[in-house]
């Protein structure tokens, strides 16, 4: 309408000043380049490990990184890296799966409560989901493994229950935002039907904000599983995961601190690179940052 | 003239790291001279003057020189402090929106005197009384009292009333408006324009006044400079500039704001353009309206009941038995019939107090089979209530809505499939109406795929109408942000019209646009409306919009029309004061002199 909107939208973000500007584009790549490591771990991992993850191999135990065991053994005499590169499996299994749960329950009630016009169902979903979020995970997951007993399966849907709230809170403020636009009255007056509209119009206009969410949450998730493993609620022996590699660390402390810094090291990677990849995402998708034109 | 200028811009050019926004531009302001600085959105204008007042955001660069007598050197070489220091004290701006422009948090009072406070001017216990004062001179009813509001507290004209106290708080030499009264309803715009002509004509401050608005420019300035795609073409007094105009760009834009002010009535208004103002629309132009040449308007009426009258609504409408007798109205004439309709809102004031809005309080109305129905009214009045009733968006609180045989009713799925199919929605904002994640042809298509119609027959429809509405097919696989506002406004025009609809209701669809789109676009739906047999019915807050297109009209205010009739007899002789201070409140070229 006015000469200093348009004319500046499309100059603005060229513009920015250049130091900002680098370190802004930096967080994206060395989070996509920390995922893809871990991905790349457990991808490896499928197909090939150093040595076998389950036979104990007294002889070597507890050995420090050598050519033959860049990162040590454990006290069973087990290989550290191949540890680390089964773990990397568990946890972006956990990582997928519960962001899977989170989705695919919060995107549709909070979409469902932005569009509904019944205020007394958008309250009752939002009031559900503050009570769900007052719940903290570890006690869900508790309740969980002493319901079904522990395992990386209840670990998993405990997680994920414990993140819907924030896809929900997400989806309909994004949804909100949507519903007030122009075009979604014109899809009504198209007579297309709610569900039509949800699925045409709303969710893909919120799809950014929903990836950023996703990539945010994976990396909760990510630690999550590594406190329950670490507690013995996650993942049960014998299948490796970086939070009873910290646990079974414990005793070593002393004398063996690699034992415990490269889970440790890992955790933190996957946790920074998914932080660091959503942090990029949402500079990239913020919808005040995509010019008009 | 022979005293030295008050303000010297000299080869001013304003540039991003990739591109030149404005090329070397110049010009001057006299001690108290009144310059208008005229453009469509882009041409830079409001660039030109955020740089005399070294408000350009960080990424852009000028150069050149800025003076402003009485302080030494280039403006643009100064720190942002010693700027500051002149901002406010010997120059002053007042800007668009004037509410995102005022502290919310602040008292408006307690504001002008910061004002005065910052400079030193006055201080403590005189600054505000002062302030209070200023607001007088404002003509703000009651000022000791608006001085203690807050700014949501006072309407938009009072806002920038406000914003106005503060820009001469401390007397400045020269006073920037940047579209001061583009965000203000036409009855409001008038009574600040006058402020604005009044308070700088009695301090003899020297005005710089940035508009889209030709009308406007006439009425408070005495020198209008021409701005486009960041050059000034042509400069000159206001008499020269409307009468003579040298360069085709200011005779284009002449032109294409005439339309709307025309008093060629009941004539499509490119031809009377094209005679008007000989040679005024360049090739270019004339090809975009090439459309509006071939049309006879005088016939359109007959045109359209004898063809449409049998189009059979498929749904005979399950009649409410809410709704009584209405549906026994049905006559053969009336397309659209409106009856007691009224919308109550509940407003959630605070946490146990709600209050009552009411937007519509009995509205009656009635539209022919190929009548062109205006609806005017003013921010507040009404009309979009109106329409999101009319198209079955809201349910109405008492009252019906008969559109051809279908009582309008939200919950009656299957009556308004139906109606919808005869009635479609051009919207206002054509960068909020188009679903930026969707490609041309899904937007277009997108009312037959609720019909059912496969894909094929979907794409084929679309690339009818994109044709019809004079934009390339190669649009339709791209998406809406590839397009200009006018563009997308033919987009959203293509969507309403390929259920081949009875009715086309228009919601401003132009007043986001700019002036020569604005034209065009305004004959694209006068040919449309002929050629599809159209009954229009056209929301706008612009009465010369509405008496060019329309052939009846009703005025609204705060929820009631008014007045309405044929729009000759509505504005050659209002009978409702509230018509005649609208008509008399709307600038016009032939007005400015």
């Amino acid at each position: 309408m006015t000469a200093p909107e348009s004319s500046l939208a499309p100059a603005a973000p060229e513009a920015a000043p250049r130091g900002r500007r680098r370190s802004r584009d930096l967080t994206f790549p060395v989070g996509v380049a920390l995922v893809l490591l871990i991905v790349v771990l457990a991808l490896v991992s499928l197909v090939w490990t150093p040595y076998d993850a389950t036979t104990p191999n007294p002889v070597d135990r507890l050995q420090g990184g050598s050519a033959a065991h860049p990162m040590g053994t454990d006290r069973y005499g087990r290989d550290t890296l191949t540890w680390i590169m089964m773990g990397a499996r568990i946890t972006l299994l956990v990582g997928v799966v519960s962001v899977g749960i989170a989705m695919l329950i919060g995107v549709p009630l909070g979409v469902l409560a932005g569009m509904t016009r019944m205020s007394w169902l958008s309250g009752l979903i939002m009031r559900g989901n503050d009570l769900l979020l007052a719940f903290p995970a570890l006690l869900l997951a508790i309740v969980f493994s002493a319901v079904f007993g522990p395992g990386a399966g209840p670990a998993m849907i405990a997680i994920g229950i414990a993140a819907i709230p924030a896809f929900a809170r997400v989806a309909r403020s994004g949804t909100l935002q949507i519903m007030s636009r122009e075009f979604i009255a014109a899809a009504r007056t198209a007579n297309r039907s709610p569900l039509q509209i949800a699925i045409q119009h709303v969710v893909p206009n919120i799809a950014g904000l929903i990836i950023v969410q996703a990539s945010v949450t994976f990396a909760l998730s990510v630690l999550a599983e590594a406190g329950l493993s670490f507690l013995g609620l996650g993942t049960q022996p014998p299948t490796p995961s970086w939070g009873r590699m910290l646990q079974e660390s414990q005793q070593f402390l002393g004398s063996r601190p690699e034992l415990a810094i490269w889970p440790g090291l890992f955790i933190a990677l996957a946790v920074l690179g998914f932080n660091l990849m959503g942090d990029g995402l949402r500079d990239r998708l913020d919808p005040t940052l995509r010019g008009r034109s | 003239m022979a005293t030295s200028p008050l303000l010297r811009v000299s080869d001013l050019t304003i540039s991003t790291h990739q591109r030149e926004l404005v090329h070397p531009l110049s010009f001057e302001i006299a001690p108290g001279e009144r310059v208008g600085l005229i453009g469509e959105s882009g041409s830079g204008k409001s660039l030109t003057s955020s740089a005399v007042m070294g408000l350009l955001p960080q990424e852009l660069e000028a150069h050149g020189s800025v003076e402003l007598t009485g302080e030494t050197g280039n403006l643009l070489d100064r720190s942002e402090r010693s700027l500051a220091s002149l901002r406010g004290r010997r120059m002053s701006m007042v800007f668009q929106e004037p509410m995102s422009a005022l502290n919310p948090l602040m008292r408006v009072g307690a504001q002008v005197a910061e004002v005065m406070r910052l400079h030193r001017t006055a201080t403590g216990e005189a600054a505000m009384r002062r302030a209070v004062d200023l607001l007088a001179q404002v003509h703000l009813p009651d000022p000791a009292a608006a001085a203690r509001a807050y700014p949501h507290q006072l309407s938009g004209g009072q806002r920038q009333r406000v914003m106005l106290a503060i820009a001469l708080a401390n007397e400045p030499d020269l006073l920037i408006c940047d579209e001061p009264t583009t965000a203000l309803d036409v009855t409001v715009q008038s009574a600040v324009l006058d402020l604005i002509d009044e308070q700088v004509r009695a301090r003899g401050t020297g005005l710089l006044f940035i508009t889209h608005d030709l009308a406007v420019v006439a009425r408070v300035c005495e020198r209008v400079l021409v701005m486009t795609q960041g050059s000034v073409v042509e400069s000159g007094s206001v008499e020269q500039i409307f009468t003579d105009p040298q360069h085709e760009y200011t005779r284009g834009l002449l032109a294409a704001s005439d339309l709307s002010a025309t008093d060629e009535r009941g004539r499509l208004f490119t031809i009377a353009t094209a005679s008007q103002y000989p040679g005024a629309v360049d090739a270019a132009q004339a090809s975009d309206a090439r459309t509006g040449t071939e049309q006879v308007p005088d016939v359109r009426e007959t045109v359209a009941q004898g063809s449409d009258a049998q189009v059979t609504t498929p749904q005979p409408s399950v009649a409410q038995p809410a709704q009584e007798a209405t549906a026994d109205a049905a006559s053969g004439d009336d397309l659209i019939e409106v009856t007691g309709l009224v919308k109550t809102y509940t407003r959630r004031a605070g946490l146990f107090r709600s209050h009552a809005v009411q937007a519509l309080k009995g509205v009656d109305l009635r539209v022919r089979a190929g009548g062109r129905m205006g609806i005017v009214g003013e921010s507040g009045s009404g009309k979009s209530t109106l329409l999101s009733l009319l198209s079955g968006l809201d349910t109405p609180t008492a009252g019906s809505i008969r559109v051809g045989d279908i009582v309008v009713d939200p919950r009656n799925v299957a009556g308004l499939t139906a109606m919808r199919r005869d009635l479609q929605i051009v919207f206002q904002d054509p960068f909020a109406s188009l679903d930026p994640r969707m490609s041309v042809a899904d937007i277009i298509g997108e009312p037959l795929q609720s019909q059912g119609v496969p894909r094929g027959q979907r794409l084929a429809r679309a690339e009818e109408l994109i044709d019809s509405v004079g934009l390339d097919r190669d649009s339709l696989t791209r998406f809406p942000h590839q397009f200009s506002g006018g563009q997308r406004q033919r987009i959203s025009i293509a969507r309403a019209l390929v259920t081949r609809p009875r009715i086309l209701v228009a919601d401003e669809p132009v007043s986001a646009l700019d002036v020569s789109v604005r034209a065009q676009v305004l004959n694209l739906l006068a040919d449309l409306v002929d050629e599809y047999s159209l009954t229009l019915v056209f929301v706008s807050h612009d009465l010369g919009v509405v008496r060019h297109l329309c052939s009846d009209v009703a005025v609204m205010r705060s929820g009631e029309i008014v007045e309405q009739g044929t729009t000759d007899q509505i504005y050659d002789d209002p009978a409702h004061e509230y018509t005649r201070a609208l008509v008399a409140a709307t600038p016009t070229l032939q007005g400015a002199f």
